[in-house]
């Protein structure tokens, strides 16, 4: 089992000059998420616009449904008005409502947080 | 930024690597099978294509879609909206049918641009007095505006084009760790 | 967790579909109810041939025919109907060569009608959207669906690949009109068709 274990080494682990460094680097990063090599700033933005499960549930069903009626209310507005434009119009508009309804995080969409258990200390 | 990469892969193992790699493949090798599958239907080596001109104004502006169909055995007719391309040339041209000659082994067509004040005659290649039957890719049968223009804009100013990479790839990153 | 982001891009997925899906509805449907036509006349006043020169270098003299047309017919229900862009008009000769038995078809004169002023931003020739239109149009935009050609010219020079129309006795004109949708199919269709063939004369 030798020769595959030096395989996999030289496959994954490059030897670099600082190879000690490197290797306490990569295991580090290796049970962390990807994101860490993003700024801290972006990641804390990006997480400070979640929502809840619960809300986020709520949404996608939410949204779907509004879309499909919206579609509907389109093309009969504008087989009606005998133009296409307008149901473009009609369409842009609503997309627009719901862009502004759903994608900003609002308080009522945070309003189940994920409650988790207290840490245990050890007694 | 590379340490990173590594550490992904050690993670994933031969296997997973390979599994990835399938994965992938898959996703262009789908994509690659439906275009050509819409190739034979149409009989057209390009189907969908989109409109670099603005010889066909108003009907057909830059960045508008056009869908093909290239029936076999039936002539052309006059009037009808052609995409042909010539032999030295390597963009297809959309134009109108105006004359339609017909004879015995071929069809001889002469195509004009709605725009245009005069026929394609001086477009085409030297020695050449008529766009035949092999030169033609399609007919256009459906309309599609605007959503060609993507592809134009990405042309006329490469950054767009690095920019959205650069957004597409920044968020497949983030996607990553949160599902 | 559930990010901005991430919400924007369900929502902009979902909506491409849902975009998707409205506009194939609406191509079907206009495709689907489009109103019929009923072709109208064309009459043509005089025929003649005759020998001459096209203004190209190093042209040959050959066969030269023109025609004058009367035309009327009204386009107006199509023109105005759900999935309409712009009607092309153009009129057709379509004739056979007895001497090498060719078919022949050719346009000999064509119209543009579009449904109100196309205002698209991404027009080359920005010049021909010009200022005396907008006075104009409102007054003639209501009939425009309604064509009346008088003694109306070929706008395209009618010649043979041959150089001669020795070998054609008969020619039939018809206009026909090719629809363009603002999304969706194209379609085509008669618009007016003359009393009888006529005859295209010899050159002596």
């Amino acid at each position: 089992m030798w020769h595959l274990s030096a395989a996999s080494r030289l496959l994954f682990i490059p030897s670099t000059p600082r190879g000690h460094v490197q290797g306490v680097f990569l295991s580090r990063l290796a049970i962390e998420p990807m994101s860490a090599i993003l700024p801290p700033a972006v990641l804390e933005w990006i997480e400070g616009t979640s929502i809840d499960p619960q809300s986020q549930d709520l949404i996608s069903t939410a949204s779907q449904i509004y879309l499909a009626i919206l579609s509907a209310v389109c093309f009969i507005a504008s087989y009606i008005a005998g133009s296409v434009l307008l149901s473009i119009e009609i369409f842009g508009a609503g997309l627009l409502l719901l862009v502004l309804l759903v994608s900003p995080p609002w308080s009522f969409l945070k309003r189940h947080p994920v409650k988790f258990l207290p840490a245990r200390t050890k007694s | 930024m590379f340490s990173s990469e590594i550490a992904r892969l050690r993670k994933l193992g031969v296997q997973g690597l390979l599994f990835q790699a399938l994965n992938f493949l898959t996703v262009v090798a789908s994509g690659l099978a439906m275009w050509k599958a819409l190739c034979l239907v149409t009989n057209s080596e390009s189907p969908i294509v989109v409109v670099l001109s603005g010889s066909m104004e108003p009907a057909f502006y830059r960045g508008d879609i056009l869908f093909l169909t290239n029936p076999a055995d039936t002539p052309y007719e006059i009037g009808d909206i052609t995409v042909y391309k010539l032999p030295g040339g390597d963009i297809p041209i959309v134009h109108r049918v105006i004359e339609s000659h017909i004879t015995n082994t071929t069809q001889r067509l002469l195509t004009k641009g709605d725009n245009n004040t005069s026929d394609d005659l001086v477009l085409y290649s030297p020695g050449m007095e008529w766009v035949e039957r092999k030169h033609v890719i399609g007919k256009v049968r459906g309309f599609l505006p605007y959503v060609g223009y993507v592809t134009i804009a990405m042309n006329d100013f490469p950054q767009l084009k690095y920019a959205l990479l650069g957004s597409v790839g920044l968020f497949l990153l983030i996607q990553k760790d949160q599902s | 967790m559930h990010s901005t982001l991430q919400r924007l891009n369900h929502i902009s997925s979902t909506a491409t579909t849902y975009v998707l899906i409205l506009l194939s509805l609406i191509s079907i449907t206009s495709y689907l109810t489009l109103p019929p036509v009923a072709p109208g006349k064309l009459e043509i006043r005089d025929l003649i041939v005759q020998r001459g020169r096209l203004r190209r270098w190093g042209a040959k003299e050959e066969d030269l025919a023109s025609l004058r047309f009367d035309l009327k017919t009204d386009l107006e229900p199509l023109l105005n109907s759900y999935n309409t862009k712009q009607l092309f008009l153009y009129l057709t000769a379509s004739y056979t060569d007895s001497l090498d038995a060719q078919d022949h078809e050719v346009v000999l004169w064509d119209r543009i009608i579009t449904r109100g002023d196309i205002r698209d931003l991404r027009s080359v020739n920005k010049s021909k959207s010009s200022k005396s239109k907008s006075t104009k149009s409102k007054r003639s935009r209501a009939g425009r669906g309604r064509v009346w050609v008088e003694e109306g010219k070929n706008k395209y020079t009618w010649k043979m690949p041959s150089g001669s129309f020795k070998g054609v006795q008969n020619a039939n004109l018809t206009v026909y009109y090719s629809l363009m949708p603002y999304v969706g199919l194209l379609s085509s269709g008669v618009a007016a068709t003359a009393t009888s063939a006529i005859h295209v004369p010899n050159v002596a």
